[in-house]
């Protein structure tokens, strides 16, 4: 009698906790038509170091070693140009170029390495959710850092030597390429 | 006798709950102190240094933004019902994994993502060139058929969904592939290296000015 009462109990347990989720597949998408020029790419490297002390009411503390590398392409969005932006006047050519922007960010998945991990106390290891969690913040951080980087200053230099062989090609003789002052430039870390 | 029977029944059901509610708080404990959620905004990452490996001018004409979403499931079931008892007790005996001890749906381990990514469609003009052909009344461009140009799969757009037993990173990784890989088949289905076309021809005509009839062709 005592066991059922306990599988009654362990029962209804198991159905208060169990958390087996269904997954259902959807199709999501979204296609965008852009007119995007990318001309620079950096291949960058960091290592994501996390120490993990946890709350006062935690026991023990975790760290986190992971490195990883991003590719990172700028360029100018050519869709951004309007008709007023192109100025002829005979075999002259002036050009108001859109300001540079990061075109795309990745984060190759199989460039991503734990280096480290060091479990004391209570503390339990780092899961696949936790590991994801510290390298969204490590995404973020490299997104920040890319604004102290050259490169959307190379990728406007790029573009200007492309439009102007691009022009050359047919047929202008001079061309003349003004960037956009760089405090009108995009900020947003997030495309 | 059986008011006796009764009372010990009841004893025993008020021992077993209390058995049972000393359990859950302790499970509950567990994750508040020892454990918890964890939550980005916990997570103050130490400073280090970004490194610049490689720095490239490329030239790349993107026409089409592709975002799509997956979702990627691998499963490993018990092989006998000895497996999943055992199994499952083992789960039972880790507080980390209780909640999947208790479930008695056969599974031994399961990983799903759902994951958000970005592939960008257009030509590559350092591989190959537009080649201009200046006629009496015309102005052909040739270019190179648009192909996928870049796939990108970040952390940012990495949920796990479910993680039920212990998982590698190499396990993770080859979902991450699975992902990519079904987005571009994805992308394959839709035509959209063929649907990038149109936007490239408009993003050209744009941009040339000339007083002469533009003809655009892609390459073979």
């Amino acid at each position: 009698m005592k066991k059922w009462c306990f599988v009654v109990l362990l029962s209804f347990f198991a159905a208060s906790c169990g958390d087996e989720k269904k997954v259902h597949e959807t199709e999501v998408y979204r296609i965008r038509s852009v007119g995007m020029l990318s001309t620079t790419e950096y291949a960058l490297g960091k290592i994501i170091k996390w120490n993990d002390e946890g709350e006062w009411y935690k026991f023990g503390d975790r760290k986190i070693l992971l490195s990883c590398k991003a590719t990172v392409k700028a360029g100018i969005n050519l869709g951004a140009i309007k008709n007023a932006d192109i100025e002829v006047k005979g075999n002259k050519i002036t050009i108001q170029l859109p300001p540079p922007e990061i075109i795309s960010f990745e984060m190759n998945p199989d460039l991503i390495r734990t280096e480290m991990t060091e479990v004391n106390g209570f503390r339990s290891d780092f899961s696949q959710e936790d590991k994801e969690k510290v390298l969204q913040k490590g995404e973020e951080s490299i997104r920040k850092d890319l604004q102290k980087l050259n490169i959307l200053d190379e990728a406007e230099q790029n573009a200007k030597i492309f439009l102007v062989d691009f022009y050359k090609n047919q047929g202008f003789e001079q061309v003349i390429v003004h960037e956009t002052p760089k405090d009108k430039r995009n900020t947003n870390i997030d495309h | 006798m059986k008011l006796q029977r009764i009372k010990e029944i009841q004893t025993l059901i008020i021992r077993l709950a209390i058995v049972a509610l000393i359990a859950f708080a302790g499970y509950w404990i567990y994750h508040l102190f020892f454990k918890g959620k964890l939550v980005n905004d916990e997570i103050i990452l130490d400073e280090t240094p970004l490194k610049v490996e490689q720095i490239r001018s490329i030239l790349e004409l993107n026409t089409l933004k592709f975002q799509d979403e997956a979702v990627v499931d691998t499963v490993e079931y018990y092989k006998s019902n000895a497996e999943a008892f055992l199994g499952s007790l083992d789960k039972l005996m880790d507080i980390d994994q209780v909640k999947h001890g208790l479930s008695g749906n056969g599974i031994k381990r399961r990983l799903t993502l759902i994951m958000k990514g970005e592939l960008l469609y257009g030509v590559d003009l350092k591989r190959k060139d537009f080649q201009f052909i200046s006629k009496e009344d015309s102005l052909i461009i040739v270019i190179p058929k648009p192909e996928l140009l870049s796939v990108s799969l970040n952390p940012k757009g990495t949920e796990v969904y479910i993680e039920n037993g212990e998982w590698k990173d190499y396990e993770r990784v080859y979902l991450q592939r699975k992902a990519r890989h079904k987005m571009i088949a994805t992308g394959d289905r839709l035509k959209l290296p063929e649907r990038a076309k149109v936007p490239l021809e408009k993003a050209l005509r744009s941009l040339v000015k000339t007083n002469k009839k533009l003809i655009i062709k892609f390459e073979e």
